[in-house]
Formats: C-alpha cells, sequence, structure tokens
C-alpha cells in the first residue's frame, strides 16, 4: 500500500524536527524564567524608588516658602549625594514620572514647589532630549511631561506637531498646547487636516479652564470642512455659552454630519433665544428620528409657544408611539391645561392608554 | 483631632498626610473603601477625607454610610471626578465639602479648619 | 482496487493538506497577534482613563445582565456592578423568570418598588412581569427587570429595549469586572476615525481559585484543579495569540457572551440578539458586521487584549461537556444562518477570510480530527501502519503543541504577566503536555456530540450549576 506522506517527509527529518522543537520548549521556558527574574528585580528597584521620592515630593509639595523648600531638598540629599542618587537614567525616570503624577493632582503654591524641585533638579534636560529623539513613544512622554511641568519654552516645538501624521504625536501635542496656554492653544484647530477624534476632544475639554473664550475663533472653527473640528467647536459652544454664535448653530442644523447636527441642538439647548423653538420647527422635518426626538425633548426649555403646542399635539396624534410619548410629556411640562385637552381627546384611543397611565404616575 | 483619609494614590496620600499633620492632626490612612468604613467604625475620626473612586467601595457610598449612622462626623470627599452631578449627589448624600482635584493643600487644611472649628 | 486506492490517497492527502494548512494559519495568527497586542500596551500606557471617568460628557452606557437563578451570589453582584468607576450609566438587572428567591434578595437589599415605565419595544421579547427601582438614592443607578423566562437572548433583548444609552454593555452577572473595565471597554468608540465601532470585546480571564473579596480579585492564583488550569492555557492562546490578530484584520467574529460592549442603534436595527440559537453572542456580532457590510458602511469590532472580566470556568468534565457541546452547536447555527457570506467578495474580510476560517477550522476541524482518529483505528486494524513513522509524526505534532503553548505562555508573562511564580509557569507548562492526552481528545468528543445533538435538534442551555467563588481571606 501507498504509504503517502513518507514519501513526502521521510521518518528521520520528523524526528529532528521533534527534537527542534524540544529544545524550543526548553529555550523557551528558561527564556521565561530569566524573563521573570528580571521583572521581579525591575519592580523591587522601582518600588525602592518609589517610596523614596514619594517622601520628598510630598514634602517638596507642602513646603511654604523658598527658604523651606531649599532646607527640605537639602535634608533629602547633599548636592554630591543628588548627583550619585540621579545619575542613574532609570532613577530620573521613575522620579519625573512620580512628580507629574502628583502634579497633575495639585493646584496652586504647592503645584509651583513641584515645578521648582522638576526645574532645580535638572529633569527638564530629560525631557528635552527625550522630544528630540526618533522614537514616537518617548516623544509623547516627553511632550506629557514639559506640559504638566509648565514648561513653556518647548512651546513653539510642540506646537508645531500638532498636524502631524503619527496620530499619538499629534494627540499628545494637541493636548500639551492646550494645557500649557489654554484656549490660545486650541488655535491648531484652524489648520488641523486629521480628525479629532471623540477621545481627544474629551481630553482638550477637560484641559480647558472656564472663562476664557473667543468667541470668533469658534466662529471661524464652524465653518471648517473637518468636521470634527465643527462638532467640537459645537462643544465649546455649548460649554461657553456663546450667545453671540446663534444663527451660525442654527445653520448647523443643515449639516450632512447626523452627528453635528445632533451637537448643535445640544448647543441650541444652552444658547436658546425667542427664535429658537421656531428654527427648531422649520428644521424638524429634514432630521432623522434621533434628532426629532432630541427636539421635541428640548422645546419646553426653549419655548413653548402656541405653534410648538399645536405641533406636538400632531406628534400625539401620530402613529409613532415613542414621538407619541415624548411630545405627550414635554406638552404635559409646557402647559398642564393643553395637555388635559389632548388627553380628554385621546383617552378611549386604547394605544394611548399605557402612555397615560405612565404619565400620570409618573406626575404623583 | 484625628482625621482619617482614603486615598488609594501612594503619594497623595503622604501629601495629604503630611499636611494634616503639620497643622497638628493625627491622621490615619487607608486605600480602600471597605478598610476606611472598618476604620471609621472603630476609631470613630472627629473628620473624615475621602477620594470617590477607590478599591472595593466607592467614596460616595462611604459618605452614605457614615451620615446614615454618624451623622456628626464631618465627611469632605476629595475628587478628581468634579462633574456636576457627582458633585450634586455628594451633596445630597450628606457630604459636608467638595474639593475637586487638582487642589491646593493649602486650601483643604482651610476646609478642615473651617469644619472643624464649627 | 485502484478506487481504493484512489479514495485512500484522497482521504490522507486531504487530511495532510487541512493539517498543515492548520498549522501554518496558528502560526500566521500567533505572530500577526503577538505584535498587535505589544502595540497595544504600549500605545494604552498613554490613555488617561481617569479623563473618560472625570469628563461630563463622557457617553452614558447601560449595562445589561442577565440572572437566572443566582441567588447565592446576585446581591454581591449587583454591588459590584454599582462600584464600578464611571460617571454615567445605569445597571440593568433582567431576572429571566428564576425559580429561586434572586428577585426576593435583590428587593430587600436594595430596597425595590416597583414602577412603571413605558418604553418603547423595538425588539418584540416575552411579556414583562415588572419594573423595579430603588427607594435608596445610593443606588438609583439600579433597575431591576423581572420578566418571564425566555432565555438570556431575550433577556438581553428587554434589557436592550429598556436602555436609554448609546452603548450597552451586555455582562454576565456573576463576571468580576476590573474597576477600569467599562472605561477600557467604551474607549474604542470614541476614537472614531472614519469607521463607526458598532462592537467592542474584552478578554475573559479564569477566576477559579482566585481570591475575591467584596467582588473584587484581590490575588491572582493559577486554578489549582486541572480543568480550569486547562482552560487558562486555552483562555491565553485564544486570547493572546488569536482574537487580537483577527481584530487588527477586521475580521473578529467573536465577542465574549461574558463582556462586550454594542452600539445600541445597531443592535436595534438588526434585531437584537436572536434566541433560536444557542450560540447567539457570536450570532449577534456576525449580523452585525454583515449589515454594515450590507450598507458598505465602514466599521469596526475592536478588541481590547486587557484582561477586564473574570469568570468560573467548569470543573468538572460534565460542565465542560455541555459547555462545548453549546459552543460547537451555537457555532454550526451562526455559520448556517449566514452561509450567504462564504467565500463572497460582497462581504470582503468577513465573507473571504473569518467565515472560511471558521467553517473549515473550527466547526471542520473536530470533525475531520475524528474521522482521522476512525481512520487511523482502522488502518492500524488492518495492519497497515507503518509505526515507525506514525509515532514520528505523532512526536512531531505533539512537540508542535508544546511549542505553541509554550510560546503563548511566553506572551502572557511578557504582556499582562497574571501568573508570575515560577511553579506557576512550570504548572502550566506541564499542563500543556498533558493537554493533548487528557483534554483535547475530550473536547475533539465535545464537539462531535455537539454535532450529533444538532442533528438531533436539542435546543437548550443545560443546567449550569454555579459554585460560586471561594471567599478566602486574604493573606495578611
Amino acid at each position: 500500500m501507498n504509504l503517502f506522506v513518507n514519501s513526502i517527509v521521510p521518518t528521520a527529518w520528523l524526528l529532528l524536527a521533534a527534537r527542534v522543537l524540544t529544545l524550543a520548549v526548553a529555550a523557551i521556558l528558561l527564556f521565561v524564567f530569566l524573563f521573570l527574574l528580571q521583572n521581579k528585580r525591575k519592580k523591587k528597584r522601582k518600588a525602592q524608588l518609589r517610596v523614596l521620592f514619594s517622601d520628598l515630593i510630598a514634602e517638596i509639595t507642602i513646603a511654604e516658602n523658598r527658604p523651606e523648600l531649599q532646607e527640605t531638598l537639602q535634608a533629602f540629599a547633599s548636592p554630591k549625594g543628588r548627583k550619585q542618587l540621579l545619575a542613574n537614567g532609570y532613577a530620573r525616570k521613575i522620579l519625573i514620572n512620580e512628580l507629574v503624577k502628583t502634579k497633575e493632582n495639585i493646584s496652586g503654591q504647592s503645584a509651583g514647589n513641584l515645578c521648582w524641585l522638576y526645574e532645580e533638579l535638572g529633569l527638564r534636560q530629560d525631557c528635552f532630549r527625550a522630544f528630540r529623539t526618533g522614537k514616537w513613544y518617548r516623544k509623547v512622554r516627553a511632550m506629557q511631561q514639559l506640559a504638566a511641568m509648565q514648561q513653556n519654552d518647548y512651546l513653539v516645538k510642540i506646537y508645531r506637531e500638532t498636524n502631524n501624521k503619527n496620530s499619538f504625536i499629534r494627540t499628545a501635542a494637541q493636548l500639551a498646547v492646550v494645557k500649557l496656554t489654554g484656549f490660545k492653544g486650541l488655535r491648531f484647530l484652524s489648520i488641523v487636516s486629521h480628525p479629532v477624534s471623540q477621545w481627544q476632544q474629551l481630553s482638550l475639554l477637560s484641559h480647558l479652564q472656564e472663562g476664557e473664550v473667543e468667541a470668533g475663533m469658534i466662529r471661524l472653527w464652524l465653518s471648517k470642512k473637518n468636521e470634527s473640528v465643527v462638532e467640537f467647536a459645537l462643544r465649546l459652544v455649548e460649554i461657553y455659552k456663546c450667545h453671540d454664535l446663534h444663527n451660525e448653530v442654527v445653520n448647523s442644523l443643515r449639516h450632512d454630519s447626523a452627528a453635528i447636527r445632533l451637537q448643535a441642538l445640544q448647543a441650541l439647548r444652552e444658547i436658546y433665544t425667542d427664535n429658537t423653538a421656531e428654527a427648531l420647527l422649520q428644521a424638524y422635518p429634514l432630521l432623522n428620528r434621533p434628532e426629532q426626538l432630541a427636539i421635541v425633548a428640548m422645546l419646553p426649555e426653549v419655548g413653548g409657544s402656541e405653534n410648538a403646542l399645536r405641533f406636538l399635539t400632531t406628534l400625539v396624534q401620530g402613529e409613532d408611539e415613542g414621538l407619541c410619548f415624548h411630545a405627550m410629556h414635554a406638552i404635559q411640562q409646557i402647559s398642564p391645561a393643553w395637555s388635559s385637552q389632548v388627553i380628554h381627546q385621546l383617552k378611549t384611543n386604547p394605544s394611548f392608554i399605557p402612555i397615560l397611565t405612565h404619565l400620570q404616575k409618573e406626575a404623583v | 483631632m484625628k482625621i482619617l483619609v482614603a486615598e488609594d494614590e501612594p503619594i497623595m496620600q503622604k501629601t495629604i498626610a503630611l499636611r494634616l499633620k503639620k497643622d497638628g492632626h493625627e491622621v490615619i490612612t487607608t486605600d480602600n473603601g471597605r478598610e476606611a468604613l472598618t476604620l471609621i467604625f472603630e476609631q470613630s475620626p472627629d473628620l473624615i477625607i475621602t477620594d470617590i473612586m477607590m478599591p472595593y467601595a466607592s467614596g460616595l457610598e462611604i459618605v452614605g454610610t457614615v451620615k446614615q449612622y454618624e451623622k456628626k462626623i464631618p465627611v469632605i470627599v476629595l475628587s478628581a471626578m468634579g462633574q456636576e452631578n457627582v458633585v450634586l449627589e455628594a451633596f445630597n448624600l450628606g457630604a459636608d465639602d467638595f474639593i475637586s482635584k487638582p487642589f491646593s493643600p493649602n486650601e483643604l487644611s482651610m476646609r478642615v479648619k473651617r469644619l472643624t472649628a464649627r | 482496487m485502484s478506487f481504493w486506492t484512489l479514495l485512500y490517497d484522497l482521504f490522507t492527502y486531504g487530511i495532510l493538506a487541512f493539517s498543515v494548512a492548520i498549522l501554518c494559519f496558528y502560526i500566521f495568527i500567533a505572530i500577526y497577534s503577538i505584535g498587535e497586542t505589544r502595540n497595544y500596551i504600549r500605545k494604552s500606557t498613554f490613555a488617561d482613563y481617569r479623563i473618560l471617568a472625570a469628563s461630563e460628557h463622557a457617553p452614558s452606557l447601560s449595562i445589561l445582565a442577565p440572572a437566572y437563578n443566582e441567588a447565592a451570589t446576585i446581591v454581591e453582584n449587583v454591588r459590584s456592578l454599582l462600584n464600578i468607576y464611571y460617571n454615567n450609566f445605569e445597571v440593568i438587572i433582567i431576572n429571566d423568570g428564576s425559580k429561586d428567591d434572586s428577585l426576593q434578595k435583590l428587593i430587600d437589599v436594595y430596597d425595590l418598588e416597583k414602577v412603571l415605565y413605558f418604553t418603547e419595544q423595538p425588539i418584540a421579547t416575552k411579556p414583562i412581569r415588572g419594573i423595579y427601582k430603588s427607594r435608596n438614592p445610593v443606588y438609583k443607578k439600579l433597575l431591576v427587570v423581572d420578566k418571564v423566562n425566555g432565555g438570556k437572548a431575550d433577556a438581553l433583548n428587554v434589557g436592550i429595549n429598556m436602555a436609554k444609552n448609546k452603548y450597552v454593555v451586555c455582562i454576565d452577572v456573576d463576571c468580576i469586572l476590573e474597576q477600569d473595565a467599562m472605561l477600557k471597554l467604551t474607549k474604542p468608540f470614541l476614537e472614531n476615525g472614519e469607521a463607526r465601532v458598532i462592537a467592542t470585546g474584552g478578554v475573559v480571564r479564569i477566576a477559579n481559585s482566585c481570591e475575591v473579596e467584596d467582588g473584587k480579585i484581590v490575588k491572582v492564583n493559577l486554578p489549582k484543579q486541572f480543568l480550569p488550569r486547562m482552560q487558562t492555557l486555552e483562555y491565553i492562546r485564544a486570547f493572546l495569540l488569536g482574537r487580537m490578530a483577527w481584530s487588527r484584520m477586521n475580521g473578529l467574529l467573536l465577542i465574549s457572551g461574558a463582556f462586550g460592549a454594542f452600539d445600541r442603534e445597531i443592535v436595534i436595527k438588526v434585531g437584537g440578539y436572536d434566541h433560536s440559537t444557542v450560540g447567539e453572542d457570536m450570532e449577534l456580532v456576525v449580523r452585525m458586521r454583515r449589515y454594515m457590510e450590507e450598507q458598505k458602511l465602514p466599521y469596526q469590532v475592536a478588541y481590547i487584549p486587557d484582561p477586564l472580566c473574570w469568570t468560573e470556568a467548569p470543573a468538572s468534565f460534565k460542565i465542560l461537556g455541555r459547555q462545548r457541546n453549546r459552543w460547537t452547536r451555537g457555532t454550526i447555527e451562526t455559520l448556517r444562518m449566514h452561509r450567504k457570506m462564504f467565500f463572497n467578495p460582497t462581504y470582503g474580510v468577513l465573507g473571504l477570510v473569518s467565515y472560511p476560517y471558521w467553517f473549515f477550522f473550527e466547526f471542520m476541524a473536530p470533525l475531520i480530527e475524528f474521522i482521522g482518529f476512525l481512520g487511523f483505528c482502522v488502518l492500524a486494524c488492518l495492519g497497515l501502519m507503518d509505526w515507525n513513522f506514525f509515532f514520528a509524526l505523532l512526536l512531531f505534532i505533539y512537540t508542535f503543541a508544546a511549542v505553541f503553548s509554550a510560546f503563548a505562555i511566553l506572551m502572557e508573562v511578557m504582556t499582562y504577566n497574571q501568573y508570575k511564580k515560577k511553579r506557576e509557569i512550570v504548572s502550566l507548562m506541564l499542563t500543556a503536555l498533558i493537554e493533548p492526552v487528557l483534554f483535547h481528545p475530550f473536547v475533539v468528543w465535545a464537539a462531535v456530540k455537539g454535532n450529533i445533538d444538532l442533528l438531533r435538534k436539542k435546543k437548550s442551555w443545560g443546567e449550569m450549576s454555579r459554585q460560586g467563588f471561594a471567599a478566602k481571606k486574604a493573606a495578611a
């Protein structure tokens, strides 16, 4: 009989392969053990350094004046001792990490103390060096650290990276400039050609302070082709309540992107005028369902005119149960009298009864 | 005064404790919510400072539980979660003060003084 | 005579080709996966998840957890869900007509009262018996729905109907989540570029023998029992050396039913979970992907290699058998329902790579192996075996499997390193060496039985008994 595979692969080869593979298993396991050992040592060292540095950082944070800062540093280690300790690159890396971590949680004079320590120990140089390196992850970390420790000297260099094609460098640079200069740092939105993701938008927002806003810049961004920039601009309108931009926001209701239209509605909730309700009713027929639901939910806040009530009543009488429910809810909030009228007309309609029961129970 | 500090980030725990010790208070620290609750009932601190995001039990649960059983102990919530709804929830549960991170240790010290002076 | 030779050749060369293909595929997937995992870890060191936790503008989540006869652990499980690191979320527990006192326990502990709710029902489900909310403001995020028993898929559909947020997270109620699990699971939805992320899934880790306190894993231990330990190795291989690669190709067909997040709008558009299959988690992802392909909308199913969720693995052959049987039936049912995609270029990577892979290497592989084994028996009985060659081949396959497992262990150590002790590594490796003898044949048999049962139209989950997590005091 034909012994098939034997004609392709001789037994001897298979045995050889098996031997090689067995050695491979042994080699891999050896590597695993060595790796674990090295890891353990590294972790131990890291823990020791963290404890050492955390004492220093905590003391520095609560120091109340310059002499006290100097004293604390001197008590920690003499200049010679410091030099020895910080000769090790790993130790410096841990110290910078701990400093940055603390700085993120601290404000006021204490934050200034931390920046003083950072500069006094010459740790800036590490970050500058890392920034100039080719490796993207070192550059990103450097930008994060420089921004956290308020190193404005590198602002221009960092700003140049805000439209970098590497998304990590780009987003880190954008965050860094905003962290360093607040709202002014958002200038990059005027030129950025890559999308600004939702995540990035949230990150940028978390670094913006209250109060500082330039409506003119936002107006410019609302007209950009980059849809994510428009969306972000609308978010800014919402947060900073830029009433001046009401008309531009209403125009955005006709944008092609559903995300932008929804964001525009959210913005209008914060900056509505007497004309907003009309604009919403006009836009309503052209929008899709989630946007229509949003409008119905907004009407009680933005302007419950008789026009609006009539419009909502047509929705209640419509086929769409969800719209019917939300419209009825809105009517109740705008005008209880009108609401009673509608209920009276529809109470014999069987499909309306569950909605009615729910709303009545909720009102109690 | 005996102050309990519940904060899971070691360096922040140290900083807050140092600041309070500098003001002359006795400080007990913990890094998780469940131990915090145990310590509160065992040691009856005069004031509690708690983060929100902690292992086992959130700071808000601590506020709620403490205010249910020991209304007199003032509680300061110290957290990075400074959104309006979180702040309101903390006050609804009975928190006496809410400080958002990033925070100033000097400001914390002032607020502690104010609360303990009452 | 020549007919038999032809048949014999077809049989043997066929199996050979299949085996070579599967080996090559494994190697390719493993290498592809490693690069992607290392990349992910590097990138995630820069992600500040605190921002998402602390942001007012973070998307709201609806966490859905169906429960059936979970009275032993449900109170603790719900508590740990309510303590998740996230700002805006609701927890919806769907009591799927439990026969025990799960519901009553929840009502008592969380001070629940019945409320009236109008919700739209975009997906048809079995009737709801009651909706409960807590009187205590501490538990205001909790919503409990009591419904007529209808199975996991039906329960999840009820949850989807009731959910009011954009993203729904479907989890097994007894899953222990890492505290930042929600943050990590939600992030892919927010990193949208052109492609809309429609679903995200994470890694499920095995919690047997781990120390659990107050709904959190305090200490990770390698499972002491053989079967869970074996499954740990299996999961490491599958997750570290498999899923990441599929995710990179945008070919991921499966999101673990234990823990996954979905874009609610798309789920409703495709009609929710299908309760006619026991593999409803896989089937939903396939259907959602198919919908996006048919609509020609750019999309992505994201996978997060971080361990996010811990669950109890079956510790007895009986229960493991039922589980694998169910998985097999689920796979076949899903493949059958979507057979239109088989090698269909309209469906891109899904039709040309994912589906065929699942068909040949997940569905057919156990069958072919079983047939091969039968063939071997026949040949042995007929005295036609070249025993030298046979043992050499067996040894080769065995050592190849050992290397693959060793490599998986290496990757585990170099990435998330949950098992740090030397003795645990040795234990894992020994388990890998025993696997081909004790475990693999069982799994193949369970899969074959699954095929048989499906042909006999068995449609049930079987009763999965719960052992509950052993609560051990953490070492002082």
